[in-house]
């Protein structure tokens, strides 16, 4: 490990909100290996919280976070947008929404997907790490405005939360598709909107259907204008915790989070590894010597040892 | 593989509403490669300080239109030299030509005027932090 990651490592134990932010600016440029080993996760809750663009996903937070820091909790968002696919660069946008929370000693973050798919940013599991590490023991994650197939969420998180809310247009088409599968909560906001109703009502009908033991999912109306539902919405989000604890099953999520890291940095290096053999070797064959040279040369070890002097 | 980023934190601060301009520089970051990190409307320096050592940005630019820029930036540059915090701060907006050269002495890294062109922002965030990256 070298000097600028021990000297950043030494700080981020003493709490030092600054350290922490580098620390997760190396992870997302790549150097992440060190998470693994030097890191240590603490108790946590990591809260996702999914929706198509607009439904109110960070207002939500806003308020919901806010709820936590008031309990006691030490709270960290890890707000999520896409980064554009042909120059690279992105909007991160989410802290507009996020006003509360910047004067209540709230960790914010914005990541951008970099390339990522799933709805996530490559970094994430690690930043998670991070954070718990940290000592933050709720932290919410709002990923990319989702589209139809973007579930990596449910990888990661502990409790997922999917958000609808009217006026959208494309609830039909998340009906149909895996989204609507994936969460623990189902939160109707903008219910001060009459629409919301209609809304409220198809969700109930589609949720829980033939479903009957485990975890009873809930359906929560919230209004980001009226500040209603959100009491109900903290029970929804406790009670889950409470029984992510008492069935096991929060171990089995973790052990699907350590699963999903290990599956995407593999990807990640498969992809890396793919893009350096030769065009006559493009073969399965070709791509397994690839890797058994890499292994036998080590040059994993050392590349990550060229990134880490390459840190800041 | 290591594919850093330029990460630039936009914020608003005061009390005018418009962020049109604002917006517009942010957009055109982003187009050149950048992450922008976009605060909104009426930050407090205290909090524009905050967000840009969460974000781990590399560049703060504030966008004045208030008239107020004297006050802000000197609350600003000294709350960061409390953090310790000393990465480049742009100011873009309305600013008389002697104020801007105050500005620049005080410790503000480029102030720029109405009808500034955008590739001279982003040919200016490249050379200040290409360095670093
Ligand atoms: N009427 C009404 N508007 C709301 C409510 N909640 C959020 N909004 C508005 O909906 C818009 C989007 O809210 P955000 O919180 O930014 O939504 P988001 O899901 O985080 O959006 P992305 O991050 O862009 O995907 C904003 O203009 C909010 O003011 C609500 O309960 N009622
Ligand atoms: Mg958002």
């Amino acid at each position: 490990m070298n000097l600028t990651v021990q000297v950043l490592l030494k700080r981020y134990r003493c709490g030092d909100v600054r350290a922490l932010a580098q620390l997760i600016t190396l992870c997302e440029n790549g150097a992440n290996h060190f998470t693994e080993d030097f890191v240590e996760e603490k108790e946590h809750h990591v809260v996702g919280i999914t929706g198509s663009p607009g439904v109110g996903k960070s207002s939500i937070i806003d308020e919901l976070a806010l709820r936590y820091v008031d309990r006691g909790e030490r709270v960290a968002v890890v707000a999520i947008d896409p980064s554009s696919p042909f120059t690279h660069g992105a909007f991160l946008g989410d802290r507009v929404r996020m006003r509360k929370l910047s004067t209540k000693g709230v960790v914010i973050r914005s990541m951008a997907s970099r390339g990522n798919g799933g709805g996530l940013a490559p970094a994430i599991t690690s930043v998670l790490k991070l954070l718990s590490g940290f000592g933050f023991s709720k932290i919410f994650l709002e990923t990319v405005g989702i589209g139809q197939a973007e579930v990596d969420v449910a990888n990661v998180a502990d409790t997922v939360i999917l958000v609808l809310s009217p006026g959208i247009g494309d609830e039909i088409q998340l009906f149909k598709t895996g989204v609507m599968e994936i969460a623990d909560i189902y939160v109707v906001n903008k219910a001060d909107l009459e629409e919301s109703k209609k809304l409220r009502t198809l969700v109930e009908q589609t949720v829980n259907q033939g479903k009957t033991e485990g975890w009873k999912r809930r359906i929560v109306g919230t209004s980001c204008v009226e500040w209603c539902g959100f009491e109900e919405l903290e029970e929804a989000i406790n009670e889950h915790l409470q029984y992510l604890k008492e069935s096991g099953e929060l171990l089995a999520r973790r052990t699907r989070r350590r699963k999903f890291a290990l599956i995407s940095r593999f990807l990640r290096y498969v992809r890396e590894t793919v893009e350096k053999v030769a065009v006559e070797d493009l073969t399965l064959e070709g791509l397994k010597k690839a890797i058994c040279d890499d292994i036998i040369f080590g040059r994993e070890n050392k590349k990550d040892e060229n990134i880490y002097q390459g840190g800041r | 593989m290591l594919k850093e980023r330029i990460r630039v934190l936009i914020a608003k601060p005061g009390l005018d509403g418009h962020d049109r301009g604002a917006k517009v520089v942010a957009r055109a970051l982003r187009d050149a490669g950048m992450e922008v990190i976009y605060t909104g409307l009426r930050q407090t320096p205290q909090q524009i300080v905050e967000a840009a050592i969460q974000e781990d940005a590399d560049v703060i630019g504030l966008s004045i239109l208030s008239g107020a820029h004297m006050r802000l930036c000197e609350k600003l540059l000294s709350l960061m030299k409390d953090k310790d915090l000393h990465i480049p701060v742009f100011v873009g907006g309305i600013i008389p030509k002697d104020d801007a050269e105050k500005l620049e002495r005080m410790g503000i890294t480029r102030v720029y005027g109405p009808g500034t062109p955008l590739s001279k922002i982003i040919e200016d965030i490249h050379s200040l932090c290409g360095a670093r990256r």
